[in-house]
């Protein structure tokens, strides 16, 4: 390398280093084109040197046009990102009030019970359940008989019925969503199965002639009351939270055997005792049990070789736990400001 | 079922309080609805004695008892006909409060003051009917407050109890329970009956069973002389802290004993028995019975009736007839203890509508080798309470013997059912402690089942006896791990979702009615017969909804009546009509129903509310559609009686899916409504029919598209379904979608003419289309819209 060579490469260098001071105390856009005519323009001192160019060695020039471009190039995006930075925000200094109000969308909501039916189900999805449907419009057969609720027993007093005719009714349960379940598979079976019920009860804070349930049924060898246990345990849990305690009282219904009552320890008062509970720390939710041998018979499964278990719950009385709601009523009443409130 | 605290201690022995009481009861299967104490409603009530009674000189039926009190003496003026120096009564003094907040005072009845009141039960609140005056027990001292001589606070436990348990619709099977639990033994109260050896029931009665299918076994005994009168205080007490209403010494014991027992009886008055033989057997059809209600059945052939030879005295099991009740001036007794089958009774309950103490019991089952000791229970009662004979011996007429029911336990069966591990001793103990007998080889136990449980029939119901005294809370959850690949929810289910997630993203509320409606509102919606219900609770809730509308146009009222204006609200639910004339075919069908009324959009400063039109409501549903990618729809105006002539229905291949239209004018004035109000309903299976679940991917297209407007002039009459049908066919080469974006009648057009502007979209999936190729497409499309609708290009 030639000493002229070197020279220049120092100058560059030079200039390099008071390019970034003068860009760097740039600030407003006449700096900018004071610094933009200094070191960029035609007559700048870069320009300068590409006119240099021809008086230096020909074997030299490449050197010189390599490191003049980059210095170029360098020059430019630095100063171009000086200049974005010193732009101002707006292009416009006018008023402009954040805080008037947005358009809104019109955007809808489900039904809480309906919300709390899905959660009901998406547990039992999660544990492997499936999910089934059947007739509201029910025939005394699949609501009575096929679950051991023979006529003129006074089981049938448990429940207050819709009748049609002779024999068609609106369901009183979910339950002959069972029959049909298992009329067309054989065991395994674990469903669930969500829906409208009826019952005739005149409407007060606590009682609607209609109404939703869940019903479950699992189905299969060397089913137990344990797991019973352990299905509405995890179902509790699921939906009100690991500290939830779970009760079996004895109690009798004609499609299973043993029959139990389950309650959950007060969501309110974590089973101290409060208005909700009435003081008893427990909160009734509904009947569970083992199948009935009598309705394995009546879809021709063999109650040797199968066991399985049985439960309901209220959806209603779910929804008014998990909302603090006290009066049935204002499900079916529908006023958009409760509705909109889920 | 309710009982006294005090009246199970007769029977058990047990230190727990009435609320562990009825918490033991809860956990064995007998829920308890309430632990109530009866509370006394009167304050300084005093016991004072009747020394001297003279009567009043212008009033003869009022005296005036000299009281004393120790305290002071004084002179009470009563209307009492039986009052007697000695009789110990309970006596109000100036300053007593009695029931209803009254306090007593000093009072001049014909001239005579009275400073106070000898009171009667009535007056006191222990009692609804008895008018005399109460009077108190020997062992009542003179002074003494009432409170503490009435056993002080009565504790009366109430129980839900389930159909399957009628051995406890008495106490002493209650009691039984709290022995079961306690490991202690009940005692039954023992019989000591004082038989006349001068007169022997098979004398005075013959008992003939015509129908033992009916009536498998009865029992009779017969009493004379006895006098018929009020129940002691004791035995009122009882009956009405269990809510029974007291009549007189005779009734009083039957129903006491029932309540004990859990075995209804009945007392004729022998005298008014004609022959003097009890016949039970079927109603003839046509005959009529009038029971002691005094009311009037017609009877039906299998009811099962007592008669006297002559006539029929009693509606077996449900209710005694008002030709044989028991009267004042009764003094000869025939008293029936029997065992009625009970699906008859039931049934004959049912028919007639009469739900008795006693029907309830026959009709769960009472224990048939309980009769005699019931009947002679009462026996020994009424002769202590009103005196007469007892004839000797009994009548047992059993047609029909039970037999001794015997079931095999296997042990582990019943761990194998219960996922717990129960050994045999413990089994053992368990159904000894209910008085179940076993004998016990290795893991199977013969078990001899008592004859009061006649809902224990089959191994299964034996396990369910050693779980619930075992105790549920004993069996160990078993943690539930488990992983599924099914596919939980059905595509119905996951389908319904789908729709119900996109009818909340085009924002509208879901709401959830009632299935039953008003008839006469069922009927608009539909040309099909209504379902309706044989027993409604009322006219409104009396029919099964035709169409998800009449209910939901209920909540647009209710919220407009809140004034809540801008609605709009969708609903997922079934329908019901009967499919065939003769009501023997029935249709439920799932639905899915759209309403919308008020404006367009919340009210904002940006720009003006405009009222919501049919093409709202018909973008809304289209929206629903695209979403659902369902495109091969049809409409045809709707002719639907509901709907004016702003309506449409929807077909998707030829089937019909729905309609979206305006109610008619007479709809809104029967809701006085004044606004539009714009209503869809659509078949859900239909819609699920037609979606597809395999979705296939189809390549963006790569290469730009052209897009060219054409403006229109047509004749008003031609629908737009019409000439967008025209453009496609005639853009059948690149031409992928043609929107309709202005829309113009009026002035600047001729009369019978509106002009139309269309964007058309064209491209090529293989390359850019030349100027000249669209344009050669748009030039066809033109000449295609001037020859088929005679359309005039406009500039
Ligand atoms: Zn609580």
């Amino acid at each position: 390398m030639t000493q002229q060579l070197k020279e220049i490469l120092e100058k560059l260098d030079d200039l390099k280093k008071k390019f970034l001071k003068d860009i760097s105390e740039a600030k407003n856009d006449t700096d900018l084109e004071n610094i933009r005519i200094q070191y960029l323009g035609r007559k700048s001192e870069i320009a300068a040197f590409f006119n240099l160019m021809g008086k230096i060695h020909s074997d030299e020039r490449p050197e010189m046009g390599k490191h003049l471009n980059i210095l170029k190039k360098y020059v430019q995006e630095t100063f171009d990102n000086a200049a974005e930075q010193l732009k101002p925000k707006a292009t416009s200094h006018e008023f402009f009030d954040i805080s008037l109000p947005g358009i809104p969308a019109s955007v809808g909501t489900k039904h809480p019970l309906n919300q709390v039916l899905d959660e009901i189900k998406e547990i039992f999805a999660s544990l492997g359940f499936t999910i089934e449907d059947g007739p509201e419009l029910e025939t005394d057969y699949y609501n009575f008989e096929a679950l051991n609720i023979p006529e003129n027993h006074p089981s049938r007093d448990l429940q207050d019925t819709f009748y049609i005719n002779e024999k068609l009714l609106l369901r009183t349960h979910t339950s002959p969503v069972q029959i049909r379940t298992m009329e067309r598979m054989s065991p395994p079976v674990r469903m669930i199965a969500p829906g409208k019920c009826y019952r005739k009860d005149a409407p007060d804070a606590t009682h609607s002639p209609v109404f939703h349930q869940v019903e479950g049924l699992c189905v299969d060898e060397g089913i137990t009351f344990a797991d019973l246990k352990g299905v509405i345990t995890a179902f509790a849990r699921k939906l009100f939270g690991a500290n939830v305690k779970i009760r079996f009282r004895p109690s009798f219904f004609p499609f299973t055997e043993p029959s139990a009552e389950y309650d959950f320890s007060c969501v309110m008062c974590n089973g101290k005792g409060c208005s909700v509970c009435k003081g008893s720390g427990w909160l009734e939710i509904s009947g569970a049990g083992m199948v009935d041998p009598a309705v394995f018979n009546f879809v021709g499964y063999d109650s040797e070789k199968y066991t399985g278990y049985a439960f309901g719950m209220g959806v209603e009385r779910i929804a008014m736990l998990k909302y603090q709601i006290d009066d049935i009523r204002i499900f079916y009443e529908n006023d958009l400001r409760f509705l909109n409130q889920f | 079922m309710k009982v006294t605290v005090d009246w199970l201690k007769q029977y058990v022995d047990f230190s727990q309080s009435p609320k562990e009481v009825a918490s033991i009861l809860t956990m064995l299967g007998l829920e308890v609805d309430s632990v109530r104490q009866i509370a006394y409603e009167f304050e300084n009530i005093i016991v004072g004695e009747i020394v001297a009674i003279r009567k009043h000189e212008l009033k003869g039926n009022l005296s005036i008892c000299t009281v004393n009190t120790v305290t002071e003496t004084i002179s009470l003026v009563c209307g009492a006909p039986h009052v007697a120096p000695g009789m110990k009564v309970p006596v109000a003094v100036v300053g007593s409060k009695l029931p209803g907040g009254i306090t007593v005072k000093s009072a001049t009845i014909h001239g005579y003051e009275s400073p106070g009141m000898i009171c009667s039960e009535a007056e006191l609140g222990l009692s609804r009917q008895s008018e005399i005056i109460m009077v108190l027990n020997e062992s009542a001292r003179i002074g003494q407050d009432l409170k503490d001589v009435l056993n002080r606070g009565e504790v009366v436990i109430e129980i839900d109890l389930t159909p399957n348990r009628p051995d406890c619709l008495g106490a002493i099977g209650i009691a039984r329970e709290i022995a079961a639990f306690n490991r202690s033994t009940i005692k039954k109260p023992k019989i000591n009956l004082n038989e006349t050896t001068t007169l022997k029931t098979s004398d005075v009665i013959n008992v003939i069973i015509e129908n033992p299918e009916s009536c498998p076994r009865y029992t009779a005994r017969y009493l004379e002389g006895i006098k018929i009168s009020h129940s002691p205080h004791w035995l009122i007490k009882k009956l009405e802290a269990v809510g029974l209403r007291s009549i007189n010494n005779v009734v009083d014991v039957t129903n006491f004993v029932m309540m004990e027992t859990g075995q209804p009886l009945h007392a004729f008055d022998y005298d008014q028995l004609k022959k003097k033989t009890i016949v039970v057997r079927h109603a003839k059809g046509g005959e009529t019975f009038t029971t002691l209600d005094e009311k009037e059945h017609s009877l039906s052939n299998q009811m099962l009736m007592i008669c006297d030879g002559e006539k029929p005295v009693a509606l077996a099991g449900v209710m005694g007839g008002l030709n044989s009740e028991i009267s004042n001036s009764t003094t000869r007794v025939l008293l029936e203890s029997a065992y009625f089958t009970p699906s008859n009774i039931r049934k004959t309950a049912k028919t007639l509508g009469i739900s008795s103490d006693s029907s309830q019991r026959f009709e769960r089952g009472v224990d048939p080798d309980g009769l005699i000791y019931a009947l002679d229970r009462a026996s020994q009662l009424i002769q202590e309470l009103a005196g007469g004979k007892i004839a000797q011996g009994c009548i047992d007429c059993n047609p029909r013997p039970f037999e001794k029911r015997a079931i095999k336990l296997r042990v582990d069966r019943i761990n194998q059912l219960l996922g717990a591990a129960i050994p045999v001793a413990e089994v053992v103990d368990i159904l000894e402690r209910l008085e179940f007998k076993t004998t016990a080889n290795k893991n199977i136990i013969d078990v001899q089942i008592p004859s009061f449980r006649v809902d224990i029939e089959r191994e299964v119901d034996l396990i369910e006896e050693v779980a619930r005294v075992y105790g549920f809370n004993r069996i160990v959850e078993k943690s539930y791990s488990l992983i599924s690949l099914s596919q939980s929810a059905k595509k119905e289910e996951r389908f319904s979702q789908l729709l119900r997630n996109i009818s909340v993203g085009i924002g509208y509320n879901e709401v959830l009615t009632q299935s039953l409606i008003n008839g006469k509102w069922a009927e608009k919606f539909t040309d099909n017969p209504c379902v309706r219900l044989k027993n409604p609770l009322s006219e409104d809730l009396g029919t099964l909804r035709t169409s998800l509308i009449p209910g939901m146009l209920q909540i647009i009222k209710w919220n407009k009546n809140r004034y809540i204006n801008d609605q709009r609200l969708f609903e997922l639910g079934h329908i019901f009509y009967w499919s065939d004339p003769n009501q023997s075919a029935h249709c439920e069908e799932q639905k899915i129903a759209f309403i919308r009324i008020g404006n367009t959009g919340q009210i904002n400063w940006l720009s003006a509310p405009r009222a919501s039109t049919f093409y709202d409501l018909k973008g809304d549903v289209l929206s629903l559609f695209e979403q659902l990618k369902i495109s091969n729809f049809q409409f045809s105006n709707a002719e639907l009686k509901f709907l004016d002539n702003q309506s449409l229905e929807l077909s998707i291949k030829q089937t019909k899916a729905g309609y979206i239209g305006r109610l008619t004018p007479e709809l809104l004035e029967k809701l006085d409504i004044q606004e539009d109000i714009f209503v869809a309903e659509l078949d859900i299976t239909t819609l699920f029919q037609n979606y597809t679940w395999d979705k296939k991917f189809h390549p963006i297209p790569r290469y730009p598209a052209t897009k060219r407007d054409i403006s229109l002039l047509i004749d008003e009459q031609i629908p737009i379904q019409k000439v967008e049908e025209v453009i496609k066919l005639a853009g059948n080469q690149f031409l992928k979608s043609a929107r309709l974006f202005d829309y113009y009648k009026g002035k600047q057009v001729s009369q019978n003419k509106k002009s139309l502007t269309f964007s058309l979209i064209f491209f090529s999936t293989d390359r850019t289309l030349t100027e000249k190729e669209v344009d050669s497409e748009l030039e066809s499309i033109i000449q295609s819209l001037k020859s088929t609708l005679n359309a005039q290009l406009r500039a």
